[in-house]
């Protein structure tokens, strides 16, 4: 009797292990590896897996697209939504080589995921796409690893009406000396003139280009900051430009722990003037906050007069797809269809749109052309860090700013520049022995 | 006990030590491994450093100020929460109108997860447009930075956590309390002792049992404090804020240094473990039996 309670408590034991090991496993079927090569028709009843950093309006506008397909084809997909978390996840999903069969890239395509995405080059939609999004998405090989739907287009957000109730003309702010002038002029008529948070890398990372790359023969350490030779001491220059941010009282009191969501709030109350190295979704959000509230962009101001001023061209809406899926084809048919089909990811993205689109100008769009009536000759590269620095530096910049903006003192800018100096030949060296 | 039931009460502990070995022993066996590389977290590729990275926790001021915090939020939280919340039991296990309402009300916080109290909270402490500093506005008081300072941060954090926690352990107490027979206070009362010899000479010795499980529980709870700081603070400003929780995470998938974060979740781990241990040998000595 015993024996067999016995029997049967060993019984129960396997049982609940092998359902906890499952569990553990995958949840994605594997495929049947029935259907025929090509066609349309073959499609159907195949599954993917799609892993997205969108929300909101952009995530709604995904899904109807992702709803359109599988009317259409008959392919379940499965959406894996994991929006602040999607870094982490992914991280760990690259850590034991299971990734998703398309997944977000979000800005990092080339110096993050290439290692694992399928070159895509060689698609129809790939030749469409324009050279603001070739600029940074294709590599020194010509190939290119994802879809570039949107793009982020990152310069100067400004609110129009504060400016005009401080009686600034924005569009009259060419140089890093003019931007100072019309924040005074905005201080003295009770705004903030500066939303820029230091809880973000933004603006000791996406602004810098002003002073270190865009101004020809003055200032071409380009070359140096690619081969890793870059000597550190020239970031000074950016240090104490932004310390007359912080002596002048150009910024939040908190600016060193309030949020993007904070700086869109206030903005929306019109509050303050100035968010620099900002995406149009700022903009975008802070009109769905308070549609009476007029947003405008400007470029990044030059560094000195006839310099360049310059916007940043990042991934917006951007996927690509897993090297080793075993369904590329219905992979890529997904990707054909998103393509053909991106007008409602752009409008709701409030970015710049990528590929040719006959029905919707994009809120970023009408912001860039409505930039470059008063801005002719903005240059356009890719965002600073993803194009000069290597990967993992979004990061150190992130630290750095929150020390910068805790101390501005000289010998606190050097405890920043040598932690940048020190994370930069550390990452610099892990990707090239590597 | 024969030998037959001997293994089959052992088998039946076998899918626990399965869950332990699966989702605890396997992870730290692999925490220690990676803590002698240098890897980014998900590259394929990882260099070997030998001590470099536990040898780095000496110079790394972020890791020793987090682990200042760590034990403010583990000690600090545990006192706190243990004295207002024996108070608190002592008080609802009288008997008056509105007991279970009061009860439930001082339960409440534990339910609402710290993710959604640090939000919160985020919104009360706000600079700009605050709760609590419009109400010091109407009092004529201009707006404080309540987060502008790495150590006031750190004592918010703590009080929140406090008050939050504090009614699972009024829980506690009350189940101590509930369990000590009342002949033992009666007699003592008889005997021309205080209320408050009473309690510390009867209900205090007795409840022992429950101060052991309240203050264990409320100091790895405290020691491994992460929610409430990523919603409120974040960390910042400029790290000061961090519980070593929360800095192996932003060190794994934020800068990158899973080797190094790795080390500092190991000695976490002997941190909580050094701490813990000791504390509760020294509690269990004191358990009364009765």
């Amino acid at each position: 009797m015993l024996k067999r309670r016995l029997e049967t408590v060993i019984a129960l034991c396997l049982v609940s292990s092998t359902i906890l090991l499952s569990a553990c496993g995958t949840g994605k079927e594997a495929s049947d590896g029935s259907s025929a090569e090509g066609g349309e028709a073959d499609l159907s009843g195949k599954e993917i897996e799609i892993a997205t950093y969108l929300t909101g309006d952009t995530l709604e506008a995904y899904k109807g697209v992702i709803a359109d397909f599988e009317d259409s084809t008959g392919v379940k997909v499965t959406l894996d939504e994991y929006g602040d978390d999607y870094e982490s996840t992914m991280k760990t999903r690259m850590a034991s080589n299971d990734l998703p069969d398309i997944f977000e890239t979000h800005g990092w395509s080339l110096i993050r995921y290439k290692e694992y995405l399928t070159d895509l080059s060689g698609e129809e939609w790939a030749q469409d796409l324009n050279d603001a999004a070739l600029g940074v998405i294709r590599d020194t090989d010509g190939k290119i690893y994802t879809l570039m739907t949107t793009g982020s287009c990152l310069g100067t957000a400004v609110n129009m009406d504060v400016c005009e109730a401080a009686g600034v003309d924005p569009w009259q702010i060419e140089t890093w000396e003019d931007f100072n002038a019309a924040c005074d002029k905005i201080k003295e008529a009770g705004y903030t003139p500066i939303a820029n948070y230091f809880t973000s890398a933004g603006a000791l990372a996406n602004a810098v280009g002003s002073w270190l790359n865009y101004e020809g023969e003055t200032y071409d350490l380009s070359k140096a900051m690619l081969d890793g030779s870059w000597d550190w001491k020239e970031y000074e220059v950016v240090l104490d430009y932004l310390q007359t941010w912080f002596d002048n009282g150009y910024l939040y009191e908190d600016c060193g722990t309030i949020s993007q969501t904070d700086a869109i709030e206030r903005c929306a109350q019109n509050d303050c003037a100035f968010v620099v190295g900002i995406g149009t979704s700022y903009q975008a959000a802070v009109t769905a906050q308070n549609p009476d509230v007029t947003m405008a962009m400007i470029p990044i101001c030059a560094s000195e007069e006839g310099g360049a001023r310059f916007c940043g061209i990042g991934e917006g809406a951007s996927f690509g797809i897993w090297k080793d899926t075993e369904e590329m084809d219905v992979c890529k048919a997904f990707l054909n269809y998103v393509a053909e089909n991106a007008d409602p990811i752009n409008a709701a993205a409030g970015e710049i749109s990528t590929l040719p689109s006959e029905t919707t100008k994009s809120y970023g769009m009408q912001m860039m052309e409505e930039m470059e009536e008063h801005f002719p000759d903005v240059f356009y590269d890719n965002l600073w860090d993803r194009k000069y620095m290597p990967n993992g530096m979004w990061s150190v910049f992130e630290v750095a700013a929150g020390m910068f903006c805790e101390d501005q003192s000289d010998e606190n800018k050097q405890k920043v520049i040598d932690y940048l100096k020190e994370n930069y030949s550390d990452l610099y060296e892990t990707e090239h022995v590597e | 006990m024969s030998k037959r039931k001997k293994i089959a009460l052992l088998s039946l502990s076998i899918p626990a030590f399965l869950l332990i070995f699966i989702f605890m022993i396997v992870p730290l066996g692999n925490a220690v491994r990676v803590s002698f590389f240098k890897w980014n977290g998900y590259s394929q590729h990882m260099s070997f450093v030998g001590g470099e990275n536990y040898l780095s926790l000496f110079t790394d001021d972020v890791f020793w100020r987090s682990t200042i915090n760590t034990f403010v939020y583990g000690f600090g939280s545990t006192i706190l929460q243990n004295i207002f919340g024996l108070s608190a039991a002592l008080f609802v296990n009288r008997k008056f109108k509105g007991r279970n309402f009061l009860r439930a009300v001082l339960y409440m916080p534990i339910m609402i997860s710290g993710v959604i109290m640090g939000a919160i909270m985020y919104y009360i402490f706000n600079y700009e447009n605050g709760v609590l500093n419009n109400l010091l506005n109407l009092f004529g008081i201009s707006n404080i930075y309540w987060m502008g300072d790495g150590v006031r941060a750190v004592i918010i954090i703590t009080l929140i956590n406090s008050w939050q926690t504090m009614g699972f352990c009024m829980l506690i107490y009350l189940a101590g309390l509930q369990n000590i027979p009342k002949v033992y206070k009666e007699a003592a009362l008889l005997d021309g002792a205080s209320k408050i010899q009473a309690f510390f000479k009867v209900d205090l010795p007795l409840l022992m049992p429950a101060v052991t499980t309240a203050v264990i529980t409320n100091l790895i709870g405290g020691l491994k404090l992460y929610d409430i700081i990523v919603t409120l603070t974040n960390g910042g400003p400029n790290r000061k804020s961090l519980s070593l929780s929360y800095y192996i995470s932003l060190l794994y998938f934020n800068d990158e240094k899973a080797g190094y974060s790795s080390a500092v979740g190991v000695a976490l781990f002997v941190i909580i473990f050094l701490v813990a241990v000791p504390i509760n040998q020294f509690l269990r000595h004191r358990e009364v039996e009765y």
